[in-house]
C-alpha cells in the first residue's frame, strides 16, 4: 500500500507540474506567441525558486502562515490518495463527507493565509496625509485583509456549485462512498450527469480559483492576496499546490462522474485516468484565456444559477432519472 | 468600550502591478463597495517647467517632447505652436499638414495603447495581445515617417523637419496599413462588444454623470463619454479642412469610455486618409525670424487624453520664461475620484485607468512642512 501510495503520490506531482506548463502554453497559442516551454512554468520555475536567496516573511506569525500552505497541500494530497482504491475504507475519509471535509480545508486556509500576511505592497506610506484637503485617516486594510473576507465569501457561497455536482454522482448511486460510485454506471453517461458536469467544471474553476472566479488573487486590484508573501520554497510550494488542486479535483472528476479510479496497479487503466484527467485542466485554460476577472456582481448570479442546475441533477440523480 | 467608527481604507501604490505610474489611491470602503476615494500623485517630479526657465527657446522644445512617451508629437507640437503664436510666424500649408498626419497616427496608437491596457486591467490577457498586436504596425509607420518609435521631433519652428517630409514610397505604406488595420480594428471592437464576459464588468460601472464631469472640468474622451463634446480640434484652425465626426456617448460608463476611443480610432484613420489624399506640394520649413521679448501666449491642443495646454512667454534675450503645462490628467482626476464611488473595489482600478490617466506627465513640485505649501524652487528641483 505504501508503495501504491507513494506512485499515486508522484504521478500527482509530476501531473501537476505538466498542467502548469500546458496551462501557460495553451495561453500563449491562444494569445498568437510561442510562450514558455512545457517544463519552464512548473519544474524549472521550482526548481528556480528552491535556490532563491531566503526571503523574510512580512507577517505577524511566519511559522503558521507557511505552515498553512503546507496543511493546504496535503489535504489536497489526501484528496488525491482518497480517492484511489488502496484508501477506500480506511477512516471513512473515501466518501462525499471525506472529501468535502478535505476541501474545506484548503479552501479555509486561503482566509487565515490572508488574514496573516502583510506585504509591502499595500502597506501605505510611513507618514500621515498631511495635504490640505487629505482625507482623515481610516482602518487600514491590506489587499490580504480584501483577499480574506472574499475567501471567505468564496467559501459561503461560491463553493456551492462544487459540492452539489460533487455529490451527484453519490446521489446516483445511492451511497457516500466512492467503492459505490465506481460500481454505478458512469453517471456521465445520462443527460443529468452531462449537465452536473458542466456545473462541476463551474465549480472546479471556483475551487481551484481559476479565472473568471480568482477574485481572491487578481492581479488588477489585489494582486496575489493571500499568496503574496510566499517567496523562494514556499512560493514553489504555493506553484505545486495550485497544479494539485488542478489535477485533483479532475482526477476526483474522473473517478466520480466516468468510474475510472486512479488504480497504479493496473497500467491501461492509469493510463486512461491520467489522458481523461487532462480535459477539465485543457479546458479551465481556454476558459481562463478568454476571460476577465469576475467581480462579486457577476460571481453571486452564475454561482446561484449553477446551484440551482446542479440541484436540479442532484434530484434527478437520486430519483434515478 | 467605544466602536472605531472610522471608515475601512485600502491603500493602492506607490507601486501597483496594473498601473506603472508613480501613484497612490486610497479607497475607503464598506465591505467592497467604494464611498470614498483620494488620488495622490506628484510622487516622481521631473521639475520639467522649472527645467524650461531661461534656457533658449529651441532648446526648451526639444525638453517639452520629453514630458510623455505615448503623446511626445503633441507636447512638442503645442510647444511649437505657443512659440509660434508668441513670435507670430507662419508655417507652410504642407507641414501643417504633416503635424496633423504624426498627430492623428500617434492618437490612433496611443488610444490601441489604452485599449490593451483596458483589457489587462480587465484580467483579459488575450484580448491585450491583440490590442498590442494591432497597434504594431502603427508604430512601424510611425518610424518609417519619423525614423523613430517614441520621439518623433517632427515639428520645428516654422515648420516641420525636412528629414520627416514623407517621400511617395513612404506615403504608399500607409493605406494598405490603415486598410488591414480597420478592418482588425473592426473585427476585434465586435469580438469584445459581444463578449458576455467582458460587458457584464464594463456596462454600467463607474457612472460619471454628465453634471459631475461637466463641474469638474472633465476634458478628452472622459468628457465626451458622459455627452460633453469636449474637442480642442474643434478650436484648431489646422482641422478646419479636414472632415470627421466628434465622438459623444451618453453611457457616462467605463464601457463608453473605452467605445469613445475605440470609435475614435476609425475617425483619426478617416483624418489620415483625407490627408494622403489632400497634402499640398510646397516647402515643409521656411526660414524664421525669431522675435523676442513677447506677450504671455497660450495654445490648446486635442491630445490623445484630452485637452492638453501651454503658454509661455520669451525674454528680450530669447529665452523661455513662465512655462506652463496642463496636460489633461490633471481636470479629469476629480472626475476619476466621483467616478470610482458606489462601484467595486476591482471596478474602481477599472474606472480610474478606464479615464486614461498619465501621471508621470502631470507631476508638480509641491513641498508640505508644517501644513503650509510651497512650490520647490529651481535650485532644489536641481538638487534633488
Amino acid at each position: 500500500m505504501l508503495a501504491e501510495t507513494l506512485a499515486v503520490l508522484f504521478i500527482g506531482a509530476g501531473m501537476s507540474v505538466l498542467i502548469l506548463g500546458l496551462e501557460r502554453k495553451i495561453h500563449a497559442r491562444i494569445q498568437r506567441r510561442c510562450g514558455p516551454s512545457v517544463s519552464m512554468p512548473g519544474l524549472w520555475s521550482m526548481l528556480k525558486f528552491m535556490y532563491k536567496e531566503p526571503a523574510r516573511i512580512d507577517s505577524p506569525n511566519p511559522g503558521f502562515y507557511g505552515l498553512l500552505l503546507v496543511a493546504a497541500t496535503a489535504s489536497i494530497l489526501s484528496v488525491l490518495a482518497f480517492s484511489t482504491p488502496p484508501w477506500y475504507g480506511i477512516l471513512g475519509f473515501s466518501s462525499l463527507l471525506g472529501l468535502v471535509g478535505l476541501l474545506k480545508v484548503e479552501e479555509v486556509a486561503y482566509v487565515f493565509m490572508g488574514s496573516l500576511s502583510r506585504s509591502v505592497m499595500s502597506a501605505g506610506m510611513p507618514y500621515p496625509d498631511l495635504i490640505r484637503g487629505s482625507k482623515g485617516a481610516g482602518i487600514r486594510y491590506f489587499f490580504e485583509d480584501v483577499a480574506a473576507t472574499r475567501a471567505l465569501k468564496m467559501i459561503t457561497l461560491g463553493s456551492f456549485p462544487f459540492y452539489v455536482a460533487m455529490a451527484v454522482p453519490f446521489a446516483a448511486a445511492k451511497s457516500l462512498e466512492i467503492a459505490a460510485v465506481t460500481r454505478a454506471p458512469p453517471t456521465l453517461y445520462t443527460v443529468y450527469g452531462l449537465l452536473s458536469a458542466f456545473v462541476y467544471f463551474i465549480g472546479y474553476n471556483i475551487i481551484a480559483n481559476n479565472r473568471p472566479f480568482d477574485i481572491i488573487k487578481p492581479k488588477v486590484d489585489i494582486i496575489e492576496g493571500p499568496m503574496m508573501e510566499y517567496a523562494q520554497a514556499w512560493r514553489a510550494l504555493s506553484y505545486l499546490m495550485r497544479g494539485l488542486v488542478l489535477f485533483t479535483l479532475s482526477s476526483v472528476f474522473v473517478t466520480l462522474y466516468l468510474g475510472i479510479p486512479l488504480d497504479v496497479t493496473d497500467a491501461n487503466a492509469t493510463a486512461l485516468h491520467l489522458i481523461l484527467a487532462m480535459a477539465l485542466p485543457v479546458l479551465a485554460s481556454v476558459l481562463r484565456a478568454f476571460s476577465p476577472v469576475l467581480t462579486f456582481r457577476q460571481i453571486y448570479p452564475i454561482s446561484l444559477a449553477s446551484t440551482l442546475l446542479g440541484i436540479l441533477c442532484l434530484a434527478l440523480g437520486a430519483g434515478g432519472a | 468600550m467605544t466602536e472605531d467608527r472610522r471608515p475601512v481604507e485600502v491603500d493602492v501604490g506607490t507601486v501597483h502591478p496594473v498601473f506603472i505610474e508613480p501613484f497612490r489611491v486610497r479607497f475607503f470602503v464598506e465591505d467592497e463597495t467604494v464611498v470614498d476615494c483620494e488620488i495622490t500623485y506628484n510622487a516622481a517630479h521631473r521639475g520639467i517647467e522649472q527645467l524650461l526657465e531661461g534656457i533658449p527657446v529651441k532648446k526648451a522644445h526639444m525638453i517639452v517632447e520629453k514630458v510623455c512617451g505615448l503623446c511626445s508629437h503633441f507636447h512638442l507640437w503645442n510647444s511649437i505652436r505657443v512659440t509660434e503664436k508668441a513670435m507670430d510666424l507662419e508655417v507652410p500649408q504642407r507641414a501643417e499638414y504633416i503635424r496633423v498626419l504624426v498627430a492623428e497616427l500617434e492618437r490612433i496608437h496611443s488610444h490601441l495603447f489604452f485599449l490593451a491596457h483596458g483589457c489587462e486591467t480587465l484580467g483579459q490577457e488575450t484580448y491585450t495581445y491583440r490590442a498590442f498586436a494591432l497597434r504594431e504596425p502603427v508604430m512601424r509607420v510611425l518610424y518609417e515617417l519619423t525614423g523613430n518609435r517614441v520621439h518623433y521631433a517632427v515639428p520645428a519652428l516654422g515648420g516641420v523637419r525636412p528629414r520627416t517630409d514623407p517621400t511617395k514610397d513612404t506615403l504608399a505604406k500607409i493605406s494598405p496599413m490603415l486598410k488591414t488595420l480597420e478592418r482588425d480594428l473592426k473585427a476585434f471592437v465586435e469580438r469584445v462588444t459581444t463578449d458576455p464576459l467582458v460587458m457584464s464588468r464594463i456596462t454600467g460601472a463607474g457612472i460619471l454623470d454628465k453634471k459631475t464631469a461637466d463641474e469638474f472640468y472633465a476634458v478628452g474622451p472622459t468628457a465626451r463619454a458622459s455627452g460633453i463634446n469636449n474637442d480642442a480640434r474643434q478650436q484648431m484652425h489646422e482641422y478646419d479642412e479636414l472632415n470627421f465626426k466628434y465622438i459623444v456617448l451618453k453611457g457616462c460608463d467605463t464601457k463608453d469610455r473605452i467605445l469613445v476611443r475605440g470609435l475614435e480610432l476609425f475617425e483619426s484613420m478617416n483624418i489620415v486618409r483625407q490627408i494622403l489624399d489632400e497634402l499640398p506640394a510646397g516647402e515643409v520649413h521656411i526660414p524664421v525670424k525669431m522675435r523676442f521679448d513677447t506677450q504671455m501666449a497660450s495654445t490648446y491642443i486635442e491630445a490623445p487624453r484630452g485637452e492638453l495646454f501651454h503658454s509661455m512667454k520669451v525674454d528680450s534675450q530669447g529665452r523661455v520664461r513662465n512655462y506652463r503645462i496642463r496636460t489633461p490628467t490633471p481636470p479629469n482626476l476629480a472626475c476619476m475620484e466621483k467616478a470610482v464611488v458606489g462601484g467595486e473595489l476591482t471596478d474602481a482600478m477599472l474606472t480610474i485607468i478606464s479615464c486614461d490617466p498619465c501621471l508621470s506627465c502631470s507631476s508638480r513640485a509641491v513641498v508640505v512642512e508644517d501644513g503650509k505649501e510651497r512650490l520647490m524652487d529651481f535650485m532644489k528641483v536641481r538638487r534633488c
